[in-house]
């Protein structure tokens, strides 16, 4: 028997209720006891060292405390730590694997290529690219894998548009099996049950993030119900209606446009006895009509939500599935939509395209571009006009039109999201990349750190400025104190300046021989932008970085007390009593 | 080679004397010992100060002192006469080190003022040498610098990720010794030998044997369903209070509905799924223990999405009575932070719930206890 391929998979942990989480428990649980492949997870979200509890071998890639603490403050380099930058060198050290596999945004593996082990291990990474234009990132690390493989359609051609070939689609695989049309009888009680049995229902399933577009939604509403005033029309929003600090304030919307708040529905659900119903929105924390529990009943939330179950019922409520968005990488509730039986409305851009059309069992949305601020990205503000147009030709298609939809949106399903579809597809990828030669990565970038703009703090000329370093801890910078008097006296013509973190100024409050306290930065740890190099003339005269043998580096413990200082340096009123 | 030593050296410049603002900060007390128990990284947090403080106690009110605990206010208090936890400033914390008649802490920046002021002192160190880091400023004969055990030649980790901790191996009788050194030393007489702590000593617990619906207020309770079951009592006492539930079987479901079960323990060679299901659909937390090792890794397919973790029973009692004398622990006190209420009476362990009979009992709850001997008077 042929030696098993080694793949070590790196996305989100397996038992994360994420997209990248529930793809990487999918393919996971589908190939680990494959005959040609051996896998092994490395999670992003759990430390390293935890057990993992799964079956197969696993790691958590997220650091230990000892290189948290090193990092603490550095947000670029908190955010490396938690898709796994500092741990995943030492389990590919552990596993040496055939195949890397990682599964995570573009931006996550920034600098993965400079890895020692990259350039003699095959590497695939299957990345989310949702808008145009694609990012450079992109085109950079597709030189530099040795294939690609994106969530979306939309990420194949945009990439492929620009000579970036090789580039294939593989869907995430989600398991949508929970999710079928339940028989008419159980659907009409249910809807009888909700009180909404002779309403023509509109649903929207979603997390209550900004590129979910809410405000389109409730104007295109608004416009089929102004439009069709004998239809009685209802929106159900399935989401977590209370999240305003990152998410839309719905009520809000719903008030602006003037529309009866009786017509837009909110799922709530009881977190004590699970039980959840359909009713207008009126706030949170409600006492539980089923169980009697208190303040227990709230509107859907991504922590504790309802059950597959119970998600199923919900669409199986609905008359039409209605998903405007400004893009995304592959909006799982579309798709589960069409496993329930919906006709699904879909903004036509971004993963959207792979959804929207006749061929895949849905209508496309029109949409106009808007560039979002600071990325630039195009992005799709959905038309409230052709949200309403849609509607209105869903409610009256005739039934073998629908049914015909319905069929195609299976076919769809069955033929691009099936998980074993999408496993044969990677099976081939993995057999394909590890028969072909490495390719060679074509360049390096380096890491660059930009300097804080220190010029309004400093007093004087370069040459009068001495900057003593200290960036922690409160014990470090008291002791530190002690050699001021010596660096006074050393350098009595300078102005001492001392950087050490916020938290620690006050140490250091009514010292005599300190000029300036200064905020940290961790570009004061490169001598030579402070003291200038080449052009750079730098800001200090002098800069100090005692710490660098203690905290960045240990050059000091020599067995505590085993190596020996051979002259003096303590001060004539040091007044150690030893 | 002391840190400043490294700082010196580093900048080519000489040691002198550290200086600090210490601004008034009123403490009412006119003899005071301080207590600073907690370090930036928990690593150096000590257990058991609190046990430490108990023990020092009498001696403390023979030589009319009272207690200050100083440090952040996230730290467990060791319940000091008077608290500053969270109180003061970085300077107002220098001005009632400074005025302290002794100081008892961790490795940390009250260490160093402590001996900067020259007081009497007692410091413990873990994951360093203690003289790369210990007070540098004040009369060595006034501090007592502990460092942790490390047998066999060990040295320390250097690490922030210590697991456990190896400040933990000093017992808080051994401080206590030594602090009695510095005002005291004929009271070290007094002090009780603490043989064993285990992992687990430190937290609070209330188990419950359902044999009678007992009505405790405590925020974790544990019905131990698996050792008597017994759905009339569980249903009556989860009428009055939450409650987590350790089962080896199914129970009724309106039990579960109850929503005053916020997590089950379920341990068993192989799980119910509808039990598992029933669990599920109400929300409440679950911890699915299998125990049966040819069953796990099935058994971990099968309810992927909860984490399965294996139990054995009696590896479990091997490796407690490969950790201490068993003939030993039949004369000694047990003290232990978890409660059994059984037979409508409290307990320390299952052992003494069960009348101390069966030594298995003990060796299973052996990490929630602290064994201890008291001095002949």
């Amino acid at each position: 028997m042929s030696k098993k391929i080694k793949i070590l998979v790196h996305s989100n942990y397996s038992r994360l209720v994420t997209g990248f989480g529930k793809n990487m428990k999918n393919i996971l649980l589908a190939l680990h006891d494959s005959e040609d492949f051996e896998v092994v997870e490395a999670a992003n979200g759990v430390q390293f060292g935890s057990d993992l509890m799964t079956p197969w071998k696993s790691y958590g890639t997220y650091p230990t405390p000892d290189i948290l603490q090193k990092i603490k403050g550095d947000a670029a380099k908190e955010r490396a730590a938690s898709y796994g930058h500092y741990m995943i060198d030492k389990i590919v050290e552990e596993e040496k694997p055939d195949i890397y596999l990682g599964i995570e945004d573009i931006w996550a593996f920034s600098q993965f290529e400079n890895k020692s082990w990259w350039a003699d291990t095959k590497t695939i990474l299957w990345t989310t690219l949702d808008s145009e234009p694609i990012l450079d990132q992109a085109f950079y690390m597709h030189k530099n894998c040795d294939k690609m493989l994106v969530w979306a359609t939309f990420a194949e051609k945009g990439m492929k548009k620009l000579g970036y070939d090789g580039v294939e689609t593989i869907h995430g695989a989600i398991d949508y099996t929970d999710f079928h049309p339940l028989p008419k009888r159980e659907r009409n009680t249910l809807r009888e049950k909700h009180d909404i049995s002779d309403d023509y229902v509109i649903g929207f399933v979603f997390k209550n993030q900004l590129r979910k577009s809410v405000p389109n939604l409730l104007e295109g509403f608004k416009i089929f119900k102004q439009n069709n005033p004998h239809i009685s029309a209802k929106l159900l929003l399935h989401t977590d209606w209370a999240e305003k600090s990152v998410g839309w304030d719905i009520p809000q919307y719903i008030k602006e446009k003037e529309i009866n708040p009786s017509d837009v529905l909110a799922t709530y659900l009881c977190t004590k006895c699970g039980q959840y119903f359909l009713s207008p929105y009126d706030g949170e924390d409600k006492n539980c009509g089923c169980c009697g529990s208190e303040k227990s009943v709230k509107t859907k939330n991504s922590g504790k939500g309802v059950n597959e179950t119970q998600l199923n019922q919900i669409y199986n409520m609905m008359d039409v599935y209605c998903h405007p968005f400004t893009s995304g990488g592959q909006e799982l509730p579309i798709q589960e939509a069409k496993a329930a039986g919906l006709v699904t409305l879909v903004t036509s851009y971004s993963c959207g395209l792979d959804s929207c059309e006749v061929s895949q069992g849905g209508l496309p949305l029109n949409w106009n571009e808007y560039r979002e601020p600071h990325t630039s990205f195009i992005k799709a503000t959905t038309c409230p006009n052709s949200i309403a147009t849609n509607l209105e030709y869903v409610f009256n298609m005739p039934e073998e039109e629908k049914n015909f939809l319905l069929e195609k949106g299976k076919e769809c399903l069955d033929q691009e999201f099936a998980i074993d579809v999408i496993i044969e597809k990677l099976k081939a990828v993995f057999h394909s990349v590890h028969e072909t030669p490495k390719k060679e990565i074509e360049n390096k970038q380096k890491d660059t750190l930009s300097a804080p703009d220190l010029s309004e703090m400093l007093d004087g000329e370069i040459e009068d400025r001495i900057l003593l370093v200290m960036p922690e801890s409160a014990g470090d910078v008291f002791i530190t104190t002690s050699l001021l008097p010596s660096m006074k006296e050393a350098y009595p013509d300078k102005d001492i300046y001392f950087a050490t973190k916020s938290q620690f100024h006050s140490i250091l409050d009514g010292n005599p021989y300190i000029h300036k306290v200064l905020e940290f930065h961790p570009a004061m740890e490169n001598l030579l932008m402070m003291e200038g190099a080449s052009q750079h003339k730098g800001y200090f005269h002098l800069c100090f970085l005692p710490h660098i043998g203690t905290q960045r580096m240990l050059d000091y413990l020599h067995q505590g007390d085993a190596d020996k200082i051979m002259f003096n340096i303590h001060s004539d009123k040091y007044n150690a009593l030893n | 080679m002391h840190l400043i030593e490294r700082y010196s050296l580093s900048t080519g410049l000489k040691i002198d004397n550290p200086q600090i603002n210490a601004p008034f900060y009123p403490v009412a007390a006119d003899t005071y010992v301080v207590f600073h128990t907690s370090a930036k990284d928990n690593l150096r947090d000590y257990d058991y100060w609190h046990e430490v403080k108990t023990i020092l106690q009498p001696l403390f009110d023979k030589h009319g002192l009272k207690t200050v605990q100083i440090g952040l206010e996230k730290d467990p208090t060791i319940n000091c006469d008077i608290d500053l936890r969270g109180k003061t400033n970085i300077n107002q914390m220098a001005y009632v080190v400074k005025n302290c008649d002794y100081f008892i802490g961790v490795d940390s920046f009250p260490s160093h003022l402590a001996g900067h002021y020259d007081k009497k002192m007692l410091a413990i160190y873990a994951n360093t040498h203690p003289e790369c880091a210990r007070p540098y400023w004040g009369n060595p004969e006034n501090q007592k610098i502990i460092e942790t055990h490390r047998p066999d030649g060990e040295k320390p980790s250097f690490s922030f990720n210590e697991n456990p901790k190896t400040i933990n191996r000093l017992k808080p009788d051994e401080i206590a010794k030594e602090f009695c050194d510095l005002i005291d030393p004929e009271f070290k007489s007094q002090i009780p030998e603490v043989l064993y702590i285990g992992g687990k000593y430190k937290i609070q617990q209330i188990e419950i044997i359902p044999d009678h619906a007992y009505g405790i207020n405590h925020d974790n309770i544990f019905v131990r369903m698996d050792l008597f079951y017994n759905e009339e009592n569980l249903e009556r006492i989860v009428s009055k209070h939450t409650v987590s539930v350790i089962t080896k079987k199914p129970f009724k479901e309106s039990i579960l509905k109850s929503g005053k079960i916020k997590l089950i323990n379920y341990v068993s060679d192989e799980f119910d799924i509808d039990f598992v299901n029933k669990i599920r659909e109400q929300g409440i937390d679950m911890h699915l223990i299998c125990t049966k090792k040819d069953n796990l890794k099935k058994e971990r397919i099968r309810f992927f999405d909860y984490k399965v973790f294996p139990f054995d029973e009696q590896a479990k009692i091997k490796k407690s009575k490969s950790t201490i004398n068993i003939e030993d622990v039949k004369n000694l006190k047990i003290a232990s932070n978890k409660k059994v209420f059984k037979n409508k009476s409290m307990h320390n362990s299952h052992y003494e719930a069960n009348g101390c009979k069966n030594i298995d009992d003990l060796m299973l709850d052996l990490e929630w206890v602290m064994l201890y001997n008291v001095p002949e008077k």
